[in-house]
């Protein structure tokens, strides 16, 4: 937990798009961090390895499944899938985190006067 | 039950992770090749953009440590900063429960070692005993050795005085009255302990011309003999007579008693007095494969009814009582199981009471910490929380209290075993703080800890929020002052409790102290001459020697008498002699047991002894000796059994220090 502080993303942030990520599809580690950085255009600065430790919190918490198969490039790995209850809570976190960016938003905006 | 199957799971999750890493690292490095880098400058950059492998590798597995044991450290961890915080608090709280603890812990230990240990034979469980109420004569252990088809048998001999099992030890520096004990040849084996060095006695050995072995106690090997390696073969002396050592036995073994320094065979001679009158013995077994413990005692049953008409002479049809056959744990620990067993409850009262007084203090210090609750639920603790941190500070102080009572019980025993009477207490000297009082003192120190600490903690989580924190503890004030009289009640019922069984002990024995015994034993002083058996072969320097014995003692300034008897009343056994009355009538002997406890005096055993004489004369000097014509005194029991007139009595006993043919003398009640 302590180590939460030294990500640049505030906490929750990351399984939050793992989750959004695997919604599309069942994706591998590497092929998910690439696929989030694609998605991002590289604009979050994500350290490639703290994607395991986030994504063996959701395994624990029954989030997403992982299965070992065998990739597109032919290598043995596992691909994490999200399960039901994932899905229910990415739908719960990303409400609740567009609330709370709302409320910075305004925070935030220009006052006029 | 989840986390239970995920500790075995983890090294398979851990394998997982690693495995993902590498290959992770090994697809970002292909890819950097791929596109034309070189594979040094590829593998390298792969790493740093995935970051510390190891570090990650950690993060990833404490997801699955168990997150209640790191609370729980936390939990401590604060737990012995607020104690530490009370040192005068926590001093009082783990001295009340050191003592309750410790004495408990004490007594536990006791009652581990006499009555949880089991016997150190093979198969403990299998071995009865036959005489809890029923001895036997020699030669019906011998006919029991050969006929009884459920069970093999052992017979043995031990103590002082009549058994004739003690030796003088002469020969080996200062002479030494060994407690000795005479054993059938198969009762080592019987019971499956092997020797610690030589051999035991081998089948045959009890039998006359073959008994002169000896086989010594531990202590005594160690002591005497200076743990010698090259006893085994020796020739001692022991009462007056040549017996070799053969063998040496180990220090755990301790039967028939724990005084027990020597074993001999039995000299099972039927041509001996001894083998129908001599001293009779406890026998014991050890049930064949497959036989029930009910079906043995009816064997035995058969057998009692079978061996009275074998007797020389007649014996009355209730010479035994009831059969018992019992497994031999019960016999050697007797009636000390209900003893200690009160004694536990007792001092669990005690530990209850220390409890309540403990709950006491807690609840008194709840009011001052009203302020520190509030103060955590209002940061998001919830009750469970709190009651959680409450009650890992109060086993803290149980486990403080079984620390420091460990130490007292660990006192504790050794001043119990220098108090408690090791004749009357079976195993009393193994009593030790072996790893089952370990576990019982650490289980109980939970266990007090979660009594005393919660009803506190349940009462302190109750945070009425805005409550506490404007006023501090006006409602909670009122609701722990009701659970303390409560305490308070709870206390002065167990203290009741306790005072009541006390009084109720210390009257049984006052009352045990003032039975009337027949005789007064104020004022009288006794002890024990055992010259070797050898010596009294020759009658009249035996009783020359007594006579000087008592002259002397007479002599003494302050002495008013002085008698010599051959066992003291209340004093353990004493040989009894099967006899018939002149005009007792035959058809009583079925209801009326003529059976007499013999008892052998010199004349002034009843002055000194105060015992009054009812009718007739008490002994004279002119009754001892070889020449005189051989008298007895009985019990007014007899007396009143007896048809009035009749006061011949005529006995059948055989090979008596007193010749058969007695004649009734008088009575005494």
């Amino acid at each position: 937990m302590k180590q939460e502080n030294e990500r640049d993303l505030f906490p929750g942030a990351l399984e939050m798009m793992v989750l959004r990520t695997l919604r599309r599809q069942p994706l591998h580690g590497y092929a998910l961090v690439q696929s989030i950085k694609r998605a991002s255009d590289d604009l979050l600065q994500i350290e490639e390895g703290s994607l395991y430790p986030a994504l063996q919190r959701l395994l624990k918490e029954e989030l997403v499944s992982a299965e070992w198969g065998v990739s597109t490039t032919n290598r043995r790995v596992r691909i994490y899938k999200l399960t039901p209850k994932g899905a229910r809570h990415l739908e719960r976190e990303v409400t609740s985190f567009e609330r709370m960016l709302q409320g910075i938003t305004r925070v935030l905006a220009p006052v006029k006067s | 039950m989840n986390s239970i199957a995920r500790l075995f799971k983890r090294r398979r999750l851990y394998e997982d992770l690693s495995e993902e890493i590498h290959g992770h690292l090994d697809e970002k490095t292909n890819e950097l090749i791929d596109n034309g880098m070189p594979a040094e400058q590829a593998a390298l950059l792969a790493r740093r953009e995935f970051g510390n492998v190891t570090v990650i590798e950690e993060r990833g597995r404490e997801t699955w440590h168990w997150a209640w044991l790191e609370a729980l450290l936390a939990d401590v961890h604060y737990g012995v900063r607020s104690l530490r915080k009370n040192p005068g608090f926590t001093f009082v709280v783990i001295l009340t429960l050191a003592l309750g603890i410790g004495a408990n812990s004490a007594i536990f230990s006791l009652v581990n070692a006499v009555l949880l240990r089991p016997l150190p034979f093979a198969k403990p469980d299998r071995v009865v005993s036959l005489s809890r109420n029923n001895y036997y004569p020699q030669a019906g252990f011998v006919e029991m050795r050969t006929t009884l088809r459920t069970m093999d048998v052992a017979a043995y001999l031990e103590g002082w005085g009549d058994a004739r099992v003690d030796f003088n030890l002469t020969g080996e520096g200062e002479p030494e009255r060994l407690y000795g004990a005479a054993v059938s040849a198969e009762l080592f084996s019987l019971l499956g302990v092997l020797p610690e060095r030589g051999r035991v006695f081998a089948p045959g050995e009890d039998q006359p011309g073959k008994h002169r072995e000896v086989i010594l106690s531990y202590p005594l090997w160690e002591h005497k003999f200076k743990a010698d390696p090259n006893v085994i073969g020796r020739q001692i002396t022991l009462a007056g007579t040549s017996y070799e050592v053969v063998g040496v036995m180990p220090a755990h073994f301790q039967f028939p008693s724990s005084k027990t320094e020597v074993w001999v065979p039995l000299n099972l001679d039927p041509r001996a007095n001894s083998y129908w009158d001599g001293p009779w013995v406890p026998v014991i077994g050890r049930l064949r494969d497959g036989v029930s413990i009910e079906s043995a005692r009816a064997e035995v049953e058969l057998f009692q009814r079978r061996l009275l008409p074998m007797f020389p002479w007649k014996m009355p049809a209730d010479t035994w009582k009831a059969v018992s056959v019992i497994p031999l744990r019960q016999v050697i620990v007797g009636d000390v199981q209900s003893k200690l067993l009160i004694l536990l409850g007792a001092i669990a009262l005690v530990l209850l009471i220390a409890c309540a007084n403990v709950a006491n203090l807690l609840l008194a210090r709840a009011t001052t910490r009203q302020r520190e609750m509030a103060v955590r639920a209002t940061l998001g603790a919830g009750r469970w929380r709190i009651c959680r941190q409450l009650l890992t500070e109060s086993i803290l102080l149980g486990i403080g209290g079984s620390a420091a009572g460990l130490a007292l019980a660990y006192f504790a025993i050794s001043w119990l075993k220098a108090i408690l009477p090791a004749d009357d207490i079976p195993r009393l000297a193994s009593v030790s703080i072996d790893f089952r009082v370990l576990l019982f003192t650490a289980a109980i120190g939970v266990l007090t800890g979660v009594l005393f600490g919660l009803v506190p903690a349940l009462e302190l989580s109750k945070v009425d929020l805005s409550g506490s924190l404007k006023t501090g503890s006006k409602n909670v004030a009122t609701s722990t002052h009701w659970l303390r009289t409560c305490l308070a009640i709870t206390e002065i019922a167990f203290a009741v409790v306790l005072v009541t069984a006390a009084g109720l002990m210390v009257k049984s024995l006052w009352q045990l102290v003032h039975v009337d015994p027949g005789f007064s034993p104020e004022s009288v002083v006794s002890g024990r001459i055992t010259p070797d058996q050898a010596f009294c072969n020759d009658f009249s320097r035996c009783q020359s020697f007594y006579n000087t014995v008592v002259d002397r003692m007479r002599a003494v300034p302050g002495v008013r008498g002085a008698a010599l008897v051959n066992a003291l009343p209340l004093n353990g056994r004493v040989g009894f002699i099967a006899a018939d009355f002149e005009g007792y009538p035959e058809e009583h002997d079925q209801k009326l047991s003529p059976l007499l406890f013999d008892s052998v005096i010199t004349p002034d055993y009843l002055p000194v002894m105060q015992i009054p004489l009812l009718e007739g004369r008490g002994f004279v000097d002119s009754d001892t000796g070889g020449q005189a014509e051989p008298v007895a005194l009985i019990t007014r029991p007899q007396i009143l059994a007896r048809p009035g007139s009749g006061w011949q009595a005529h006995q059948t006993s055989l090979g008596k220090a007193v010749a058969p043919n007695c004649r009734g003398g008088g009575g005494r009640a």
